[in-house]
């Protein structure tokens, strides 16, 4: 489903961004990427979801060789993957529901099955009694279940979230990786950047460690709970 | 595109707009001065051409012509002067009647004409009109040049004055046509600027959900174009209450060139197609140009 082969990013400037990455992620699968901050794991991230090009090796994504993208046919390309950040960046002046749709709406869905899908989905993360209020009155928690909402809504093959637990207090965020768990049962590939050592310790997840734009390890640590 | 699709992003440019009451207000407001401005140079320009040419109409070329032709001789005269370019009209003025109207010109008695009829001092002319004004000098020439033809009155300093004024005329309102014109680009293209500013988290948004390019785009086309439709209908509607006010009034005033003016006053009817079409058509254009000016500089895949 995703693959690396040899992907070294530079940014302008020179920072490091990563260095001879080759990895392979298969459909179906959870794979947790850690590291210190400034390791590269949100350049990994965009690498997936072609915000940038490598500057060498390729990123293959669904079948796809991210540089031999058209720039017309990128916006079709994003639809195979669910985007969520540490920051949830939902849009402040919507409700949930409108927050939800927004992501059907501009890819052009039609109204009708707008709602059916906006409805299954709020119910899948639970938020079906809060769909008319807006984010601001809502809990970090909360917050991020309606962007994974969002990023879920398209039926999106590959979901990738940036620190998605950042933000919300501990028991919260196990609660969204529970939510990560059911979505990637049915079939969803997951991965997932996380500072937080006791989620990785508590799911038994392929993690993935990068350390200064290096992949030292790949594996499955959950359980140990050595790992630093 | 699917109609549901096209409504969603109409509501999205009509949502821009009311977000941004202020500004579009404001953008609104500059643009029908501006529209306003080109409509006034449009309207007095359309004027003063119709005004040129009424008094074109009213200039006429007299070409006298030798007492020795015939009347045959005259006959295919006629048919050479018609046949210069540019000649409109000519028309056969008998001596008599040459004289009757020198007679009534100076407002004489019909004894003065009695006593001149006895040893007319008129030859035989044509009166000729020409089509354009500003090319009557070269039918003058050629005119001068047919055989028979003793002498060509002109008015080539009027015909030269008409000319001047609506060429200047011309030069001017498209002058003032163009500069509205890019000031008008230049304000819709930031109020864009400043609705692409505020939207920039919907944006980013939109472009990891998979909106294409098209997509993220037509709201702030949309959202020019309405402003533009906009202040052109304003623009019509103010200008027509203008023009009517402007026309209702001038055959009051007493001053001889204004009712002079006012009786050639082309009426708004025939103004109004061309210029409500105009109006609209140069709101939609410029909002359109104007909010895809910096758009792809902001929005960038
Ligand atoms: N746009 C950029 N321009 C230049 N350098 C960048 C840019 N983005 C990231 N970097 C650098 O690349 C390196 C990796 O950054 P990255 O954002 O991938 O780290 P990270 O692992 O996500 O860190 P964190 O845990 O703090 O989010 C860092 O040294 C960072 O300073
Ligand atoms: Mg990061």
């Amino acid at each position: 489903m995703i693959e690396f082969v040899d992907v070294t990013k530079t940014y302008e400037g020179g920072a490091r961004g990563l260095e001879n990455v080759s990895l392979k992620v298969d459909k179906g699968e959870f794979v947790f990427v850690v590291g210190q901050s400034g390791a590269g794991k949100s350049t990994l991230i965009k690498l997936i979801m072609r915000e940038f090009l490598p500057t060498s090796g390729s990123v293959i994504v669904a079948g796809k060789d991210t540089a031999r993208l058209k720039n017309s046919e990128i916006p079709y390309f994003r639809r195979n993957l669910g985007v969520v950040f540490q920051d949830f960046r939902l849009i402040p002046t919507m409700t949930v529901y409108e927050n939800v749709a927004f992501a059907l709406h501009v890819t052009g869905v039609a109204s009708r099955q707008i709602k059916k899908r906006v409805f299954y989905i709020l119910e899948l993360v639970d938020l079906l009694d809060k769909a008319k209020r807006m984010p601001e009155h809502l809990s970090g928690g909360e917050q991020q279940r309606v962007a994974l909402a969002r990023a879920l809504v398209n039926n999106p093959q590959i979901i990738v979230a940036d620190e998605p637990t950042g933000n919300i207090d501990p028991e919260m965020s196990f609660e969204i990786v529970d939510l990560l768990n059911e979505i990637n049962k049915l079939g969803t590939t997951v991965v997932m950047v996380t500072h937080q050592h006791n989620l990785v310790t508590r799911f038994n997840h392929r993690t993935l460690v990068i350390d200064q734009g290096i992949l030292v390890a790949d594996g499955r640590i959950g359980g140990r709970r050595a790992y630093r | 595109m699917r109609t549901g699709s096209f409504a969603y992003l109409l509501r999205e440019g009509v949502r821009n707009i009311c977000q941004n009451r202020l500004m579009s207000l404001a953008t609104v407001g500059t643009l029908l001065s501006c529209l306003l401005l080109i409509g006034c140079s449009v309207l007095l320009t359309a004027n003063i051409n119709a005004l040129v040419g009424y008094v074109e109409s009213q200039n006429e070329l007299m070409v006298f012509i030798s007492d020795d032709l015939h009347e045959e001789d005259v006959a295919e005269l006629e048919a050479e002067i018609r046949a210069v370019p540019n000649v409109a009209e000519a028309t056969f003025i008998s001596r008599e009647e040459g004289l009757k109207r020198w007679v009534d010109k100076l407002n004489q008695t019909s004894e003065f004409y009695a006593f001149l009829e006895g040893d007319n001092p008129m030859p035989n002319a044509f009166e000729v009109r020409v089509r354009e004004i500003d090319e009557m000098d070269v039918a003058v020439m050629h005119l001068e040049g047919l055989p028979g033809v003793d002498k060509v009155r002109a008015p080539v300093e009027v015909a030269e004055a008409m000319a001047g004024i609506k060429q200047a005329f011309t030069v001017i309102s498209l002058g003032v046509i163009l500069i509205l014109a890019a000031v008008s680009l230049v304000i819709v293209a930031n109020t864009i600027r400043i609705t692409v500013f505020a939207r920039r988290r919907e944006i980013s948004i939109m472009r990891y959900v998979g909106a294409t390019n098209m997509f993220i785009r037509l709201p702030f086309l949309l959202e020019g174009v309405i402003l533009g439709l906009l202040a052109g209908l304003l623009a019509f509607l103010l200008i027509w209450g203008g023009y009517s006010a402007l026309a209702a009034y001038m055959p009051a005033a007493d001053a001889s060139w204004i009712s002079l003016l006012a009786g050639n006053l082309v009426p708004f009817s025939t103004l109004a197609p061309g210029l409500l079409g105009g109006f609209l058509a140069a709101g939609a254009g410029i909002g359109a140009l104007g909010s895809m000016l910096f758009i792809g500089k902001h929005i960038k895949l």
